[in-house]
């Protein structure tokens, strides 16, 4: 804090300050009485209004290949969407479990949860969930089971790669943990969750998920042929997606980092996409892309990283990582723990996003009581199962979990606070507890 | 001639207007909207307060599988297969339920001495039929839709026009 201006502070202890605007920026976050950008905008202006740091200082503490990432990504799936696909793929597998109801749940969970590997987990439900209502209506079956199953699935699923969740998203980012590491190290787990959860949840359901013959021949009719709007854009998704997942797999080697591959994929599939086309149509399919991102979340993130970076800058974040260290002993194995189980509690109540944002530096404070940077990667996969997986154990623990909600309420089976924990806390738990035993035979035992 | 700002919404409105009661069925609504041809039928209680409105694009909905027509819903669906046999199914399903859980409740209304301009704004921006309700009680007392408008227009003597 070299460059800290007491006058600016009016005296005041930068940390004490700094750590009063995170702590009341944190509590407009929970109380959800302030939109969540307008918090972290608020909490960010403070930090640097106050002199904690300076606007200069704001921007070098914004991760910009997250942003990129994040960017890139919204783009893609933005024009990818377009095409049916997640519909077709929907539709596809139900046909192909002869629209079993029980085929139909464990189909439809594991559809989502890919999806959600490489998609965004709000987006992935926002396609395959009226497809769901709309199947299980002709199946004249309750929506729960499928519901239920598509919000764990959709959490789980996007905890298997760099772009799943936004978690994994800052921890690779920062920690330079690549697409090919996350898949390698979580996807075996992710694997193992998904298919322990849909064992779960098909022990409880079974029974009531039968539907007559009719109702089946109904959904059998259904032409998923007819999903695909444009199959020429479709293809072009699909060669764009391929070599930006493979761009993602080689940047690693080629110092190439994984927001200008996203960026890149973004910019070449807009060009496809308005290619040949006059000027006026062109303006207008930018704009209609553009005016799609999501801005509120990526303003979210950069003013996020710019609070966070003022609370690091007062030393408070690293206080905080000599606390962890004193109450684990400096031990890697118990640090592992805890930070699973923390972030899992903590995600399962708070937006996991700031969470992970402001873990991440505590724990990179701790590098060196834990053995060095090398030696510290079980803690990272650590802290990305648990503020992912953590989603699963409340209604609010994931955006994804209440627009299924909203969804749920409009068609007429509203799930409740209380309905989801019911089930949240359970999953919550088996996902937590096979992460523990994973992590501990991967690097412990 | 008056100038429109200063012409009010009672000049031109129809009295009493056509409407609907929260306890008439969604059969009874149908019925209304079939014989006169109308879109959207404004809705009262008992004592004649507006408390809102029963759209055709409502009743629609309710014709449809729950996930084309609500908020974020399919947008297309050509894939599904869907016979006349569903929809009829659908609306026997609702027919003798009372109209209250399905209007909209979010609906601009004007005054009888508000001034012209403003509904007929409202009709171009947004809506097909501008409720007028009392200013003290929200009694429904008329409508103004682009039908009683030209009504009005057309029998405008041109010569008194200055």
């Amino acid at each position: 804090m070299d460059d800290l201006s007491p006058a600016l502070l009016l005296g005041l202890d930068p940390g004490w300050l700094a750590s009063g605007i995170f702590l009341l920026t944190y509590a407009l976050l929970i109380s959800e009485r302030v939109h969540r950008t307008v918090a972290v905008m608020l909490g960010a202006g403070l930090m640097i209004l106050s002199g904690i740091i300076t606007q200069d200082d704001a921007f070098d503490g914004v991760d910009f290949n997250t942003i990129s990432l994040l960017t890139g990504m919204m783009i893609l799936v933005g024009i990818t969407q377009r095409t049916g696909i997640f519909q077709f793929v929907a539709v596809w597998v139900v046909k192909k479990a002869k629209a079993d109801p029980k085929g139909i749940l464990v189909t439809l969970a594991t559809v989502t949860a890919v999806f959600s590997a490489f998609f965004d987990n709000v987006t992935t439900v926002l396609l395959i969930v009226p497809v769901t209502l709309l199947i299980v209506d002709k199946l004249e079956l309750s929506a729960y089971p499928f519901l239920f199953a598509e919000i764990f699935a959709s959490n789980i699923g996007g905890t298997a790669t760099l772009i799943g969740d936004p978690p994994n998203i800052m921890i690779g980012s920062v920690v330079g943990l690549s697409f090919a590491d996350f898949i390698g190290a979580l996807g075996p787990v992710v694997i193992i969750i998904h298919v322990a959860v849909l064992l779960l949840l098909y022990l409880l359901w079974a029974r009531k998920l039968d539907s007559s013959p009719a109702a089946r021949a109904r959904v059998m009719e259904f032409n998923e042929r007819d999903t695909i709007k444009d199959h020429r854009l479709l293809r072009q998704c699909m060669a764009v997606m391929a070599m930006v997942i493979t761009g993602f797999i080689l940047g690693e080697h080629i110092g190439l980092p994984s927001g200008s591959v996203a960026l890149g994929g973004a910019a070449l599939l807009m060009l496809i996409f308005t290619f040949g086309r006059s000027g006026k149509d062109q303006a207008s399919r930018v704009q209609e892309i553009l005016a799609e991102l999501e801005w509120g979340t990526i303003i979210f993130f950069m003013c996020l990283f710019m609070m966070v970076h003022g609370l690091k800058a007062t030393g408070v974040l690293t206080l905080i990582g000599q606390q962890l260290i004193e109450l684990t002993g400096g031990d890697l194995q118990v640090t592992t723990f805890a930070t699973l189980w923390l972030a899992a509690i903590a995600s399962a109540f708070v937006d996991n996003v700031p969470f992970v944002a402001t873990m991440i530096p505590v724990l990179q404070s701790t590098a060196d009581q834990l053995g060095g940077a090398q030696e510290m990667t079980p803690v990272w996969w650590a802290l990305s199962l648990g503020a992912c997986l953590g989603g699963n154990g409340t209604l609010v623990g994931a955006t994804a979990n209440i627009i299924v909600a909203g969804f749920a309420e409009r068609s007429g089976h509203a799930i409740s606070f209380g309905r989801f924990l019911l089930l949240g806390i359970p999953v919550l738990l088996i996902s937590t507890v096979i992460s523990s035993i994973y992590l501990y035979l991967r690097h412990f035992a | 001639m008056a100038v429109i700002d200063h012409v009010q919404c009672s000049a031109i409105m129809i009295s009493p207007p056509t409407h609907l009661y929260l306890d008439n069925t969604v059969h009874e609504a149908i019925e209304l909207l079939i014989e006169h041809h109308m879109y959207n039928v404004p809705v009262t209680d008992r004592n004649e307060v507006f408390v809102g409105e029963i759209s055709a694009k409502r009743l629609m909905g309710l014709l449809l599988p729950v996930s084309l027509s609500m908020e974020q819903g399919l947008k297309h669906t050509s894939f599904m297969r869907e016979n006349l046999g569903d929809i009829k199914r659908r609306l026997e399903a609702v027919k003798g339920k009372p109209i209250a859980p399905y209007i909209a409740t979010d609906i601009t209304v004007v005054y009888p001495d508000s001034p012209l301009i403003d509904a007929l704004t409202l009709l171009f921006h947004k809506y097909i039929r501008i409720p007028v309700v009392n200013r003290d009680d929200r009694r429904l007392v008329g409508g103004i839709s682009l039908i009683t408008l030209l009504r009005a227009v057309e029998n405008l003597d041109v010569g008194s026009l200055d």
